[in-house]
């Protein structure tokens, strides 16, 4: 018998709390709850959860401050949640290294997808793939080919561009996780660009021409406003 | 500094004027013109009461015999002078007076149009939640009475209440947001992306509506908040789904739209839907600033958002220099057709 996955649910709203708490329990993880930036940073140092359901709008600190803090010393998985018309609070968390972000208002099955790809991706994924980039992703009916540096929609190879290959090979590391604008521009052109995504822009809309069906309904790369994009994941 | 300059300018008009003419008789006329000149456009009584003294002293020392020299003793001019003085007087009073009442009038019209608009906000808050507590307290307190089927419908009550609510809210919230500084963050956007996270959102909220999409081919670039439009699309979409009845299908489309001899190209937004049609005078208010309800029909709660959504995306297109408009239409969905909103946004200017 496995453990359980701990998890740490840092939310000042009592209401929302004990929504998130009860979905967490009854899908067999264990929750701890932190009302505040303090109590949350000290229930990270000495209860070792396995990932934090941050909220960033606490009453006594920024919850940046705790993504930087915990960052310092810890790759444990945070997710951000946070209210709408945030847009610049999730870019600087992701940016500061939180793993995902959520917008309220949330349904259980997001809030249950968000948190399983992010302790997947925490229990190795990433770092495997990061080391020997092999193997082959697939989620319906697009295959990302590791090993061949290709990709294939429907069995039939879509023929990208280096750099456009490049761009899905790592959102398909990161799969189900939103990746920004300027970690995409820094992966895959260097430093110097950041803030001018104008040329990420140009290869998506490429991509997106040879892989989607239909440009404006995406079924594998999801454009997330104003952060980036994010493919989507097995289910 | 107003003061400084409208007497110095004053008093070298009448100079100049004195070229031609020997009779001074337009000297205090000018100056009493340069008091109520000085009280519009300055704050309070200071300055035009100040500007009334100095012109009786600046008239009598420079305009009037002997010149260059103090005298109010020559016969009639105790008169004179004091009549200019009280005139002067009573225009700036005046002035300022009529002012300050046309701002305090400003201020009670803002005042009343926002008790107004919480008035309605707070009655229309209410419904839904009303809603909410009955059904809940109805599942809690008849635990084991219901069936299972009923407790469900009520709970999907519940839910779509609190829907409603969040997009009333965020409604609201852009509401603030736009009319801050700094309201709109405009950057150059790809226009399926545009569309893309828009339809995204609409179909985790309404994953059963039929909706057909389309864009150019071409990836065009849009100067745009994304934030913004993309609660433009989706409150047109949105406002279908829960004003259009007989709604079965919406379908959203984008296309580029190339003027010649205007400056520049657009792309033409529409949201169809093949739902019930809007009444021809509903449909000339239906983008009217204020937040608009209509009590005698006593619609149910979710009719109202509509004049608020509306408004919304009203000054988002037109933040962004474009335009907005809502029509029946007899055909399309091969069918008797239904309503369209439609929304240009010119492309960048330097293209």
């Amino acid at each position: 018998m496995s453990l359980k996955d701990r998890i740490l649910i840092v939310e000042d709203e009592n209401s929302i709390r004990h929504f998130i708490e009860t979905v967490l329990v009854s899908n067999n993880y264990e929750a701890i709850v932190a009302r505040t930036g303090t109590e949350a940073y000290s229930m990270i140092t000495s209860r070792c959860p396995d990932l934090v359901l941050l909220d960033l709008g606490l009453p006594d600190m920024d919850g940046l401050a705790i993504i930087k803090m915990v960052r310092e010393w810890s790759q444990l998985p945070i997710v951000v949640v946070s209210a709408r018309m945030h847009e610049r609070d999730k870019v600087a968390a992701l940016d500061m290294g939180a793993d995902d972000y959520m917008t309220k208002p949330f349904g259980p099955s997001e809030l249950l997808a968000r948190i399983r790809t992010a302790l997947r991706h925490a229990k190795g994924g990433d770092t495997r793939s990061d080391v020997a980039q092999t193997g082959r992703y697939q989620v319906a009916d697009l295959v990302i080919d590791y090993d061949k540096h290709q990709v294939f929609v429907s069995d039939a190879n879509v023929r990208l561009t280096q750099n456009e290959y490049k761009i899905v090979a790592l959102l398909g590391r990161h799969a189900g996780k939103v990746i920004t604008y300027d970690y995409l521009l820094k992966a895959i052109w260097g430093p110097g660009l950041e803030g001018n995504n104008q040329i990420l822009r140009v290869n998506m809309a490429n991509i997106r021409r040879k892989i989607e069906k239909n440009p404006a309904e995406p079924e594998y790369i999801f454009t997330e406003a104003g952060v980036g994009y994010r493919l989507r994941e097995e289910e | 500094m107003t003061t400084v300059v409208a007497i110095a300018g004053s008093a070298s008009l009448c100079g100049f004027l004195s070229l031609f003419s020997s009779s001074d008789i337009h000297v205090p006329l000018i100056f009493v013109l340069t008091v109520l000149i000085v009280s519009r456009l300055t704050e309070g009584y200071f300055y035009g009461i100040f500007t009334s003294i100095a012109a009786v002293f600046g008239v009598n020392y420079v305009f009037t015999y002997p010149y260059f020299a103090f005298n109010f003793t020559i016969s009639g001019y105790p008169l004179t002078f004091f009549t200019m003085l009280a005139v002067s007087i009573i225009t700036s009073t005046l002035t300022t007076q009529i002012k300050q009442q046309e701002k305090l009038r400003i201020e009670t019209e803002k005042e009343k149009l926002r008790a107004n608009l919480l008035r309605a906000i707070s009655h229309d808050l209410r419904t839904p939640l009303t809603s909410i507590v009955g059904s809940t307290s109805a599942i809690l307190e008849g635990e084991n009475r219901l069936l299972n089927d009923q407790k469900r419908a009520l709970l999907q009550e519940v839910r779509d209440n609190a829907l409603w609510l969040i997009r009333m809210v965020e409604n609201l919230l852009f509401i603030t947001r736009m009319g801050g500084e700094s309201a709109i963050h405009k950057q150059p956007e790809v226009l399926e992306e545009l569309i893309g996270s828009a339809v995204c959102k609409f179909r985790k909220n309404y994953p059963d509506m039929p909706l057909r999409v389309s864009v150019p081919d071409e990836p065009i670039f849009i100067p745009a908040d994304v934030i913004l439009i993309e609660q433009v699309l989706m409150n047109l979409m949105e406002n279908a789904v829960v004003h259009g009845k007989t709604l079965t299908h919406i379908s959203l489309s984008a296309v580029l739209e190339e003027k010649k001899g205007k400056k520049g190209k657009k792309v033409v937004f529409s949201v169809e839907n093949d739902g019930e049609r809007i009444d021809e005078n509903t449909l000339r208010h239906l983008f009217d600033e204020h937040y608009a309800r209509d009590d005698k029909k006593g619609e149910a709660g979710s009719k109202r958002n509509m004049g608020i959504g509306l408004s919304i995306c009203m000054s988002i297109v037109k933040a962004h220099d474009g335009d907005i408009s809502a029509e029946n239409i007899a055909t399309g969905f091969g069918g008797p057709g239904g309503v369209r909103f439609r929304f240009s946004l010119p492309l960048e200017e330097n293209l």
